[in-house]
């Protein structure tokens, strides 16, 4: 019955109570069970006694460690290998960073700092002690191996493979088999010709300005046979290069890799100068010779100039005079 | 002292069109605080502070920066880029500048052809052919000396004329030549049509200096109502 | 605000100031005639009169600003410059007997190229030179509307008739009068159609406006017109400057123009521009080349440079092998000041006091330097 008597209660007063108010006074009811006191409705929230703070302790820290660095200590003790850096054991006023309204910040909890590579185990000092160290490990320097002149003469190939450490099950890294090789085109034997043939059979391979042919060779799975088909294609190269195809025979003024003087209609423009009002015909412009004529062969070689170096100033400047020394006498002896 | 101001300002708002202190109102959202002041941003300007010896003024105030259009270039002025900037459209000054500068053209063109035209020397030398000064003469000329401002009294608005701020009939000047210059016929050139208007309001003739008649005859018409700008 | 009543006041004091500045006066030559010329003229000016002019630039020739400004001034005066003075000394001094010498002109947008072909020109006038003047190569390969057709006579050229025929008014304008007095003759006779024919020996000015007339035959006339006057100069009847304004054009990619079939054409394929190229040629004696490269006639991809073998490309440059290039440099100081002196004395410049600032914003080109003061 008096079960009954509470939902009833209950239910009339869900309406209006808030949320939890449910818990509250069933909790409530149950304290005054014992009891047989008016059950008093604390709508208040009981007073709990604030948390007391807890009490900042002030950690016991030793000053930094640079504060007491002699001036001449040995920094390579200090800092012997490669660290991340460190504020307290580096004794300088360093500042990195950006502030919009205050200097730099500092070099304590500097994260700037911290993310850079540091060199500092790499001072002159340290890398002497280095050298020192191992120098009894060394052999003595070859003879005739003194200038790099002597090298590119007597190891005129470069080989270049790069060796990792992989952090995986397998140590092997795909980039190790890469093997590339170098080699210095003036160090082959080759003809005008051949010269010609293999640079346009390497193609972007060579580079014009320093003079040396790079192979790539990365298509096979290991180190070794990379290499060995470095060294094939490069001898293929050579002997390709050598030798002289029916084909070749056909080459057009097109496909010249220079400006060719004698094989050009400068030639015939110049003969047909020197020769008028006569009409020369192909055999008289090749069998025409300039080895005495000073102004053919000024002209000749700053025809050449202009259309091999490219134009400018310079080129056609002298264009002009030889031109002006051909055609207008008069005006260059004035 | 910025209590001062900000009561400065507050008395602008009430009685507007009125300047005390002109230095010290600043533009409505400017960047800078009243206290800044306009740059020199010519050399020569400069020089003749240094000379005279009033730099020293200037050396602890705080200046503006110079505007982007701001140079000390000798063809510089101030009143002709001021023209730029109300006759462009959508921000195209480049094109503003050339129509202006072809304008300029033109206009010398037209008065280098009555000078050669001109056999009387005395009348000759009295032809003026620098553009920008015609330019002026006829901004000066056309600039109206009172303005209509509608008050309202009694439940309707009346067209009150009132006197006008040397800095706003110039402005009311060049409006009326860019409006001019847009109402143009479409088969004439803005830079034909604004030479001769510029050439005609130079000798007080022309559109826009009719305007500006038009515009006193209006505040004569209107005089009655001059005391509704107090009342 | 106290700028504003600063700048008002400013129109008054301006004109104040005017009275008190002397205008400077330019420095000009008194020779009229441009094979008096020497390096002591160099920077000066000299006027060409009127007459002159109508004669040798009605029809173009020219360019347009610059025939403005004259009509500005009242008076054609050309600054006597460097390059010009270099070709006429070529031309005095050649041997005329040899094959014809060819002079290139090149330089940048503006720096007086045409106007030093101006000079030449005016001086092969007054020596007696037939001009054979193509005024600009571009005009002839512009879309204007042009009726092109396929040429009946020579095949897979295109001849453009009209431009052609108006040519052929600009070559008569040029030479009516040498030609009137040296009565040169064809030398065959030319079949047209079957009623038109020109026999042989008939005066070459009726030939002119036999093709002027005939529009259909004007590219052809002007083929004939060239060879007989080659073969005349080779037999030492004559005097001939050919002069080609815009010749890089000729070696240009591409057209505006289409043939009524609308096949695209390329220069290579008008016959006008083959009868030009064919002027240029040096297998004639008797007379001089003077071309000019600008890179203005070039198509607008391709004027990142003024030399001529950039402009021209290596088939070009074969086919006015060799020439004597000559430059066209921007104006000297000297120069420079003198054209500012003369725009001032004309009151076209009428700011003073700003030459540096001009000398820098032009980079002291002639063209850009008429064009910056023209609103000043």
């Amino acid at each position: 019955m008096s079960v009954m008597q509470k939902c009833v209660m209950i239910r009339r007063t869900a309406n209006a109570i808030p949320i939890n108010y449910y818990q509250r006074t069933w909790c409530s009811t149950k304290a005054a069970a014992p009891t047989d006191e008016f059950r008093v409705l604390n709508l208040k929230k009981k007073f709990v006694p604030p948390q007391s703070k807890k009490k900042y302790t002030k950690t016991l820290l030793l000053p930094p460690r640079e504060t007491a660095m002699p001036v001449d200590q040995d920094w390579t003790n200090v800092w012997p290998g490669p660290k991340t850096f460190h504020p307290a054991s580096v004794p300088l006023a360093l500042r990195q960073g950006y502030d919009q309204k205050r200097a730099p910040p500092g070099k304590y909890g500097n994260a700037e700092l911290m993310k850079i590579p540091n060199f500092l185990h790499l001072t002159p000092p340290a890398v002497k002690k280095h050298c020192s160290a191992i120098k009894k490990f060394c052999t003595e320097w070859p003879k005739g191996l003194e200038t790099d002149e002597d090298f590119d003469k007597h190891f005129p190939m470069t080989i270049i493979t790069t060796d990792y450490c992989h952090s995986s099950p397998t140590i092997k890294d795909p980039k190790a088999r890469i093997v590339t090789i170098k080699v210095k085109l003036s160090a082959f034997d080759l003809d005008k010709h051949a010269r010609d043939k293999m640079i346009r059979l390497v193609g972007e391979r060579y580079d014009e300005e320093t003079d040396i042919l790079t192979i790539v060779t990365d298509r096979c799975p290991t180190r070794k046979q990379n290499y060995d088909y470095g060294i094939y294609v490069l001898t293929a190269l050579y002997h390709e290069s050598n030798t002289f195809e029916e084909w070749e025979k056909e080459k057009q003024e097109a496909d010249m890799e220079h400006y060719i003087w004698d094989n050009n209609v400068s030639k015939k423009a110049y003969v047909a100068l020197v020769e008028w009002p006569k009409k020369v015909s192909d055999d008289d412009v090749k069998s025409f010779s300039i080895e005495n004529d000073l102004v053919g062969q000024k002209y000749k070689d700053a025809v050449t100039e202009l259309l091999n170096n490219g134009e400018d100033t310079y080129t056609l400047n002298k264009y002009k005079e030889a031109v002006v020394g051909m055609l207008l006498p008069q005006n260059a002896q004035a | 002292m910025a209590l001062f101001v900000k009561h400065l300002r507050l008395g602008l708002i009430v009685k507007h069109g009125f300047h005390p202190l002109p230095q010290l109102t600043a533009a409505k959202y400017s960047v800078y605080p009243p206290h800044y002041v306009e740059p020199v941003f010519k050399k020569q300007d400069i020089d003749k502070l240094q000379e005279s010896g009033e730099i020293e003024n200037y050396k602890l105030v705080p200046f503006k920066a110079a505007r982007s259009n701001d140079t000390c270039s000798v063809f510089h002025d101030p009143l002709v880029s001021k023209f730029i900037n109300y006759m462009l459209k959508k921000g195209q000054k480049k094109i503003a500048r050339q129509v202006l500068e072809n304008t300029f053209e033109k206009i010398k063109r037209l008065q280098l052809a009555k000078y050669n035209r001109e056999t009387d020397p005395e009348r000759k030398a009295s032809i003026i052919i620098d553009p920008v000064i015609i330019f002026k003469k006829a901004v000066s000329n056309c600039k109206p000396l009172l303005k209509l401002t509608a008050v309202k009294r009694g439940g309707s608005y009346y067209q009150v004329p009132v006197p006008i701020t040397d800095k706003e009939s110039t402005f009311y000047a060049m409006r009326w030549f860019v409006h001019c210059g847009r109402e143009k016929d479409k088969a004439v050139s803005f830079a034909d049509f604004m030479a001769s208007e510029l050439i005609n309001a130079s000798n007080n003739d022309g559109r826009v200096f009719k305007k500006k008649l038009d515009l006193h005859k209006l505040c004569e018409a209107n005089r009655a109502y001059a005391h509704y700008r107090w009342s | 605000m106290r700028a504003y009543r600063r700048v008002c006041n400013y129109a008054t004091a301006a004109i104040k100031q005017e009275a008190q500045y002397q205008i400077p006066t330019a420095a000009r030559t008194d020779k009229t005639n441009p094979a008096d010329h020497d390096h002591h003229d160099e920077s000066k000016f000299y006027t060409i009169d009127p007459k002159t002019i109508t004669s040798l630039f009605q029809m173009g020739g020219l360019p347009k600003p610059f025939t403005e400004q004259t009509q500005m001034f009242a008076e054609t005066a050309l600054m006597v410059r460097k390059p010009a003075l270099e070709v006429i000394r070529g031309l005095k001094l050649a041997d005329y007997q040899k094959p014809v010498i060819r002079y290139l002109l090149y330089g940048q947008t503006g720096s007086g190229k045409s106007l030093s072909l101006a000079h030449i020109l005016h001086y092969a006038h007054n020596s007696k030179f037939i001009l054979y003047h193509i005024p600009y190569v571009p005009i002839w390969l512009k879309y204007d509307r042009k009726e092109v057709n396929w040429s009946t006579t020579k095949n897979g050229l295109a001849d453009i008739p009209l431009i052609a025929a108006q040519w052929l008014k600009h070559f008569k304008h040029q030479n009516e009068v040498l030609l009137n007095e040296l009565n040169l003759t064809t030398s065959q006779d030319y079949v047209w159609s079957i009623r038109e024919t020109t026999p042989k020996g008939t005066i070459l000015n009726e030939l002119i406006t036999h093709g002027i007339n005939r529009a259909k035959y004007a590219c052809d006339c002007m083929d004939i017109l060239l060879n007989e006057l080659k073969a005349h100069c080779s037999n030492n009847k004559c005097k001939m400057l050919v002069a080609v304004d815009g010749f890089n054009a000729f070696f240009n990619e591409k057209t505006d123009l289409k043939t009524e079939d609308r096949v695209r054409v390329t220069p290579q394929q008008i016959s006008m521009v083959q009868t030009g190229l064919s002027a240029v040629l040096s297998d004639w004696n008797n007379g001089a080349v003077v071309m000019v490269t600008s890179p203005r006639a070039a198509l607008n991809t391709k004027r990142e440079s003024h030399l001529p073998i950039y402009l021209c490309g290596r088939q070009g440059f074969e086919h006015i092998d060799p020439f004597i290039p000559v430059m066209v440099p921007e104006l000297t100081t000297t120069e420079f000041n003198n054209m500012l002196d003369y725009y001032e004395e004309k009151r076209w410049l009428q700011k003073t006091g700003g030459r540096k600032e001009l000398e820098f914003l032009t980079s002291r080109l002639p063209a850009e330097l008429m064009a910056r003061c023209a609103s000043l």
